[in-house]
């Protein structure tokens, strides 16, 4: 029963409408759920909310797709060559406790405001997450499968492209799916924080504005855009997969 | 002719004095064409001793040689059957694939590679299933998936791993016939490595008994029996009997 879980949720914004009503909450900070609603509506049918949306969504997925392909080549090599291995593995160390936002200030100097400086916070941030999984499924793909490509014949890379990565599809995919969620935290976060795009950034303006209403209703739309990528990873995640295991990309 | 000549291969793991000896002064020939079982107690190295005629492994003194030249690793030539299917089969390709495997890298088109590998699998009638997964098919199955994939590649020796260890009397019963037919049919020369006294007896037309700690040669013996072979009548024959016997008999007393 699906609906179940709407109970709540419903409950609760019906107490506070009902509350907010009552003069209860005051309206400077706690904007009525039917004022958020309207202030939505306005958003939207004025375009702001979507061009904020486009910018945003530009920006995360920039960003995740330079993650990607960097997490998941690095992650084959470091997985699959112990040189490899020893050579980068320290650097990377050194490199993934540094606090993404902590790099706002030189990726805007390298690269001004803009897409690209988000995009650029946005990748280091997501690609940890993706890199790991990658390393990690590389790792423990199995030795029989070597062997088997090794009588074979096969060179490193066609052993990487016909049984690793396959193998490994699975779990790379799990860490994309957190790496895209982070991939969002950043974009807003940077958005906030200094680049005046995007919905951080008109979140942040509502805010400043004393526009609360707009302020919530942009915060829940941030949630909506979150939960909609991750669904369509997940999606494309079993596309993928499900290629894979038929015959593409043999 | 020589096939493979292993002149006083050993094999050990470590140094100093945490030395382990797995294999000791084997020396072995096997002709062209033959048919040769391995038989020994577990961890008489008799694994180890066909990873290293697969070039897995490299022998710490002593020289392989297959058809006059030093194994130097892995190759096509020599295919290996796991015992483990499960692991050494791609899950994510349906059946033909699986065996197309050993086509990729040829000169084959894809169309061909597929055409070739449901020719053999027709070939040991499982051409039914070349469209399933593997993880769909019993154990006996993906064991026949296997060795069709080791057959794609064309090999010029079989070296086989305790096969037919996991699956059940029955199931191994119909193998062992099968994989009689196809080395007979194909002259292929095969070298098969099991636990199973009287499978040993059964496929073999040489059996060599190793003894453990380390692992050497304990005896061979030169199967005469007929072929083609039958499940009843072969093991119920005097001579088969009389092999059996004595490699119990040895196997036991060690």
């Amino acid at each position: 029963m699906r609906w179940k879980g709407l109970v709540l949720p419903f409950v609760l914004v019906a107490c506070w409408e009902l509350a907010s009503r009552a003069d209860l909450i005051p309206l400077q900070t706690m904007s009525r759920p039917s004022d958020i609603i309207a202030a939505w509506w306005t958003d939207l049918s004025t375009g702001v909310l979507l061009t904020a949306t486009v910018q945003t969504l530009q920006a995360t997925l920039f960003g995740f797709l330079i993650a990607t392909a960097i997490g998941i080549l690095t992650g084959l090599f470091v997985g699959l060559s112990s040189t490899a291995r020893l050579m980068i593995s320290p650097s990377l160390e050194a490199l993934r406790p540094v606090p993404p936002v902590a790099l706002i200030p030189l990726s805007l100097l390298l690269l001004g405001f803009g897409v690209s400086m988000e995009a650029a916070v946005v990748a280091f941030a997501c690609v940890w997450p993706i890199l790991i999984a990658t390393t990690a499924a590389v790792k423990a793909s199995d030795p029989r499968l070597h062997e088997v490509a090794q009588i074979l014949e096969f060179n490193s890379f066609s052993y990487a492209r016909k049984f690793v990565l396959p193998a490994a599809l699975g779990r790379i995919g799990v860490g994309m799916r957190t790496g895209l969620g982070i991939a969002l935290v950043a974009a807003v976060t940077v958005e906030i924080v200094v680049n005046p795009r995007g919905l951080g950034y008109s979140l942040i303006i509502a805010q400043q504005s004393l526009h609360p209403d707009s302020m919530y209703a942009q915060l829940l739309w941030v949630g909506v855009i979150g939960s909609t990528l991750n669904y369509w990873l997940m999606k494309f995640d079993h596309r993928v997969l499900r290629l894979y295991a038929g015959r593409a990309l043999r | 002719m020589a096939k493979m000549e292993l002149n006083r291969v050993s094999l050990s793991y470590g140094d100093g004095k945490g030395a382990r000896r797995i294999l000791d002064n084997i020396n072995l020939t096997i002709g062209s064409g033959e048919f040769v079982s391995i038989i020994g107690p577990s961890g008489c190295g008799k694994t180890t001793l066909l990873r290293l005629m697969g070039g897995l492994v490299r022998p710490s003194t002593g020289t392989l040689l297959f058809e006059g030249t030093e194994i130097k690793g892995p190759s096509r030539q020599r295919a290996v059957v796991f015992q483990d299917y499960g692991k050494a089969l791609l899950p994510w390709r349906p059946v033909w694939a699986n065996v197309a495997l050993a086509f990729e890298g040829g000169k084959l088109t894809r169309t061909q590679q597929k055409a070739s590998s449901i020719d053999l699998l027709r070939s040991m009638k499982l051409e039914h299933v070349s469209e399933q997964y593997p993880g769909q098919l019993s154990g006996g199955m993906q064991q026949r998936v296997q060795i069709a994939r080791s057959l794609a590649q064309d090999p010029r020796i079989l070296l086989m791993d305790e096969p037919f260890g996991a699956l059940d009397a029955m199931t191994r019963q119909q193998l062992q016939d099968e994989v009689s037919r196809i080395v007979r049919e194909r002259n292929i020369t095969a070298v098969f490595i099991t636990h199973d006294l009287e499978e040993a007896i059964y496929l073999g037309d040489r059996v060599i008994a190793l003894a453990a700690h380390p692992g050497r040669v304990l005896e061979e013996i030169n199967v005469g029996l007929s072929r083609p072979r039958d499940q009843l009548r072969t093991r119920e024959h005097p001579e088969f009997l009389q092999h059996r016997h004595k490699l119990f008999v040895l196997l036991r007393e060690q």
